[in-house]
């Protein structure tokens, strides 16, 4: 009987690459929501930099404080810096106007959550 | 503070409530006709730090002799090789804004570049446009503004990029516009350097105060 594996095993980090965390800031009227934000962005960037480019900047996003309009994503540090300039590129979230502001990049997530509270 | 924005629009709460937000002053950029509405901008500015820059849009010599002394900085609005050629061929100018448009051949060369670091005017991009512009015109945009910043690098123009808002929902944080040059092709420390660096070029040509620059040569008053 042969044995399926059911994950495979995970990569060194050695081998995973570095990775960049941006705390963001979208001023707005409203407090947003994290489901809509995260489907502007996606939509943004693959207009802006298309699939390779998206593949290419492991985007992800992790979160999104509705309360302070605040987001962090997850980038490689290669195309940290194209990550920030796509995201001042967005102008509106659901009808309302936004103006993006860049708060902080940095190599862990959990500074930024200490920023964030 | 370090940063500095370039607008289109005069609204003071707004640009009160940004600077506050973003961290950086402005300046508030317009085609006056005349002197009087120079004069009302300067009074509704008046104590919050903000400074005014004359628009020009056409290669005018009588109209950059009548704000120079009056606007705290001028700037030409190019895409157009003629506007190009008059703002680079003058040190009265301190701003080019959009050298280029999104034409297959971009109307800034070598040539120009050469002119405008010998009178050290600065290049200047409009994010604005760039965020209002469809797919297609982007990709000209994107495609003639590598070009242009590489030219300026080479012949060392001073460059920058500015929101050039015409809402205060077009307005971004200055420093932001880092990333944006380097999209464009320019090293990260060369682009946090441009950006940081223009309050500095605006006090070499001696006009951070919106004056040129008598103090400092010793004995000016003996």
């Amino acid at each position: 009987m042969t044995v399926v594996k059911k994950r495979v095993k995970a990569l060194p980090s050695s081998q995973r690459g570095k990775k960049r965390y941006i705390l963001f800031e979208l001023l707005a009227e409203k407090p947003l929501s994290a489901a809509i934000v995260e489907k502007e962005i996606e939509r943004k960037f693959f207009e802006l930099f298309g699939s390779r480019g998206m593949a290419s900047q492991k985007l992800h996003f992790i979160g999104f404080y509705g309360e302070k309009n605040l987001g962090v994503l997850k980038c490689s540090l290669e195309k940290c810096e194209e990550c920030k300039a796509g995201l001042i590129f967005m102008k509106g979230i659901a009808g309302m106007a936004v103006v993006p502001r860049i708060v902080k990049v940095s190599g862990s997530a959990k500074k930024l959550k200490e920023i964030v509270k | 503070m370090p940063y500095l924005d370039l607008v289109f629009f005069d609204s003071v709460p707004d640009l009160k409530l940004l600077a506050k937000k973003l961290g950086q002053d402005f300046i508030v950029c317009k085609a006056f006709k005349n002197d009087f509405e120079l004069k009302q901008l300067r009074e509704k500015l008046a104590g919050t730090g903000f400074k005014t820059c004359h628009l020009m849009q056409n290669a005018n010599m009588q109209e950059l002799q009548k704000f120079r002394q009056k606007a705290d900085y001028i700037a030409v609005y190019g895409k157009n090789v003629q506007r190009n050629k008059f703002a680079c061929s003058t040190d009265r100018v301190d701003f080019l804004l959009m050298p280029c448009s999104d034409s297959k051949k971009p109307e800034f060369d070598a040539g120009l570049a050469r002119l405008a670091a010998e009178n050290n005017v600065c290049i200047a991009l409009c994010f604005s446009e760039m965020l209002n512009a469809g797919p297609r015109m982007l990709e000209d945009y994107f495609r003639n503004y590598i070009f242009t910043f590489k030219v300026c690098k080479k012949y060392n123009v001073p460059f920058t990029v500015f929101s050039a808002a015409k809402t205060a929902s077009e307005a971004r944080q200055a420093k932001d516009f880092s990333s944006m040059l380097c999209m464009l092709g320019i090293q990260r420390e060369t682009a946090l350097e441009k950006i940081r660096g223009l309050s500095g070029f605006l006090e070499k040509k001696g006009k951070l105060d919106g004056f040129e620059v008598i103090e400092g040569k010793e004995g000016a008053g003996k």
